[in-house]
């Protein structure tokens, strides 16, 4: 399975590896503070 | 492989959600909004319930009906049912079994002598996570939800991260320090007890060292990260995590009902739970269990959390280089490349974070810098849109409910600023205002008299709308996170605690409960 | 002694299972067969870490050293079990499967139709080890083959 290319990630996170995790909780977070800043 | 699953439940939990949202928006349960007390929520169900509602219709629809190739379409989309899923759960924990709850527990009052939702603890956050225990071990998180249930560690990320935001130059440097001196102290302390009582009673050096780290810095974390340095055999492993969970749990329910019986204010609590609780999910839960309405325990809480995962790096190079002059052929480590493969990424968009909230950006800087606390004048007689003037000071009848009520207060630093309150009808100080915020939350006068605090603390505290709004994602986000981690506490491991770990483990454990407490509750005030 | 030529044993190396290893290897018939079922209880999927503060090289770092540590201690308890075989002069073959131990016997016993089926008994209050369990009740109504339960050596 390990070879699969879209089979990854573990039973705890969808993603490859957590710099990949931490880097989308990063973008994510800054897409929030865009919106709040623009919006609220 | 493909992930997408061909299941009409998104389906159906959109249209649940969407339909509710509409219901809400038209007024058809204001009856049952007006029973459970939910006024305030009403804007945050309507827009929740459609966004949230109107995703899963859509990608409901499209799992469903369309055909699905494997890719990366596949494999993201396929997450979102679980999120769905969860946030259904938190919807309904959060909308209705919190309210619900408060009622019986009020309800029950006269007949048990007190009330067990709030001496429990019983609100969202609380039931979030035991729906989320329950899920997984009485139903089993059904299989189209798996991988959605695998974003709550990006959603607990996503809140740290945002919850930079809510920091002053201030806060951080003083929580900064504390969390230092009290982690430094109590990690490295536990993690030396483990390792001299191992040694003591003839333990494995694999199992004392997976064990010194599990209980000494941060729980699973860190028993997952020295387990291959110290060579831990299986079962050690076993019953090692099943210990610091069954541990965890517990303390996750018993610290925030220990620190309301001992009138513990935020920044004291929040520091003990970062010290004492073993597993940093579990710290987080229990922050927001004790203050489920608030945030000021979290950012305590969490500042503390991530001391911890900056001591972790240490902890492993010692607990290496203590197993290789123990053991022959154990593994040398190379220190710089631990110190890098373990930095957590996350903590520098916690930081960066921080340093655009510092700008000034979302919140006049005033604000700010200042706490947010403003007693002057200008704000305390304001005048509304129609030009009549609101004054914010304390009136006479408010005044006299105080003085009714302040024979009830009982610690001195209390005492003195419930009297500068009613000498001057306002909060003169943030020390006070921080004082009298921990008499709110302890329940220590009778409810008129909390109400009157309340309004003086409202008088004086002002919340920039922006700041507010991120304090209501980052309560969603970590909601969200707790509840998919309940999902992932299964009995199964939690059964395995056992053996050699069980003991040691829960004595370390407790000791540093007790110890934190008890420096907690001598060396740190109220203020930051 | 009746023998079987093709004996079935779950066992994962405790005492009790060893103790259940030496009657399925007197059960069976030289020249018969034995097939050794090594169960990896799915209560690790819940120790993989619930935490969300390590990093995937922790992480992996810590998947692949379970996982080698399984192997590692299968590897021991098969190899041992072969030796054990090849002295009796009886056909060896093993599996090892992932999930809940009764459910794997169930579904390694119709795969390999053996006449007869061996156990230890449960581990007694008191002994150390995993918590992890075959359901004797439960087997008895769904196996194909009698079930020979053997008691905890004292």
């Amino acid at each position: 399975m390990a070879e699969d290319k879209f089979d990854r990630g573990s039973a705890l996170t969808i993603f490859k590896n957590d710099r990949q995790e931490d880097f989308i909780a990063l973008v994510i977070s800054l897409l929030i503070a865009l919106l709040v800043y623009l919006f609220v | 492989m493909v992930y997408t699953q061909r299941t009409p439940w998104t389906l159906i939990m959109g249209v649940i959600m969407v339909a509710y949202a509409y219901l809400v928006q038209s007024g058809t349960l204001a009856a049952f909004i007006k029973y459970l007390g939910t006024g305030r929520h009403v804007g945050e169900m309507v827009a929740l319930g459609y966004i949230f509602g109107g995703i899963a219709i859509v990608i409901g629809l499209w799992q469903l009906l369309a055909k699905t190739a494997e890719g990366h379409v596949d494999y993201y989309l396929s997450t979102v049912g679980g999120v769905i899923f969860i946030m259904l759960i938190a919807f309904v924990v959060k909308w209705v079994l919190d309210p619900q709850m408060a009622q019986w527990g009020r309800a029950a009052r006269p007949a048990l002598g007190f009330n067990f939702a709030s001496v429990m603890n019983l609100n969202y956050v609380v039931m979030g996570i035991i729906a989320g225990i329950v899920t997984v071990n009485v139903f089993k998180v059904p299989s189209w939800a798996e991988n959605g249930v695998r974003l709550s560690r990006l959603g607990l990320k996503t809140g740290v991260i945002l919850l930079g935001t809510l920091y002053s130059f201030a806060e951080l440097q003083q929580l900064g320090k504390l969390s230092v001196v009290l982690i430094g102290v109590f990690v490295l302390g536990s993690v030396g007890l483990v390792l001299w009582w191992g040694a003591r009673r003839n333990l494995p050096n694999s199992m004392t060292g997976v064990l010194s780290a599990g209980v000494g810095v941060c729980g699973v974390s860190a028993a997952v990260a020295a387990a291959p340095v110290v060579q831990a055999k299986s079962t050690e492993i076993a019953y090692t995590i099943g210990t610091i969970l069954l541990f965890g749990v517990i303390c996750m329910f018993v610290f925030p009902i220990a620190g309301k019986a001992l009138g513990m204010g935020y920044i004291t609590f929040g520091a003990w739970a970062g010290t004492g609780i073993l597993n940093s999910a579990q710290v987080a839960g229990a922050a927001l269990a004790f203050q489920p309405e608030g945030i000021e325990t979290l950012k305590v809480a969490e500042i503390f959390n991530i001391t911890r995962v900056l001591f972790l790096p240490i902890i492993v190079i010692w607990l290496a280089i203590w197993y290789v002059k123990r053991e022959v052929g154990a593994q040398k480590v190379d220190v710089g490349q631990v110190l890098i493969s373990k930095f957590p990424v996350f903590v520098i968009g916690f930081i960066l974070l921080f340093l655009l909230s510092s700008t000034g950006i979302f919140a006049p800087a005033r604000h700010y810098q200042g706490s947010y606390f403003d007693n002057s004048d200008k704000v305390m007689i304001k005048k509304d849109r129609a030009g009549k003037e609101i004054n914010n000071y304390l009136k006479d009848a408010d005044l006299d409910l105080l003085k009714k009520d302040a024979a009830k207060v009982k610690r001195d630093d209390q005492k003195a600023a419930l009297q500068r309150l009613i000498e001057n009808k306002k909060l003169m100080s943030i020390e006070d205002d921080d004082t009298l915020r921990g008499v709110v939350n302890a329940k220590i006068l009778s409810k008129e008299g909390n109400a009157v605090l309340v309004k003086a603390h409202r008088a004086v505290r002002h919340t920039a709308p922006k700041i507010a709004k991120f304090r209501d994602l980052i309560a969603w986000f970590f909601t969200f996170g707790l509840v998919g981690l309940g999902m992932q506490i299964t009995l199964a491991s939690i059964k395995q605690a056992g053996g050699q770990p069980l003991v040691v483990g829960s004595v370390v454990g407790v000791i540093k409960a007790v110890g934190s407490l008890i420096v907690v509750m001598v060396f740190v005030h109220e203020t930051i | 002694m009746p023998d079987f030529t093709h004996v079935l044993i779950a066992s994962h190396g405790t005492p009790g299972a060893q103790a259940a290893e030496q009657s399925a290897l007197a059960w069976c018939r030289t020249g018969g067969r034995l097939s050794h079922l090594v169960v990896v209880p799915d209560l690790w999927s819940g120790m993989m870490g619930d935490d969300w503060l390590n990093n995937a090289s922790t992480r992996d770092t810590y998947g692949k050293y379970v996982e080698g540590e399984l192997q590692r201690e299968i590897d021991l308890h098969v190899e041992r079990l072969r030796a054990q075989t090849a002295a009796a002069g009886i056909t060896y073959e093993y599996k090892v499967m992932f999930g809940k131990p009764t459910a794997c016997l169930l579904e390694y016993e119709r795969e390999r139709t053996p006449d007869l089926v061996v156990i230890g008994t449960p581990r007694p209050k008191g002994q150390l080890g995993l918590r992890s369990r075959m359901h004797p009740e439960r087997l008895g109504g769904e196996l194909m083959a009698p079930l020979l339960v053997i008691p905890y050596p004292r």
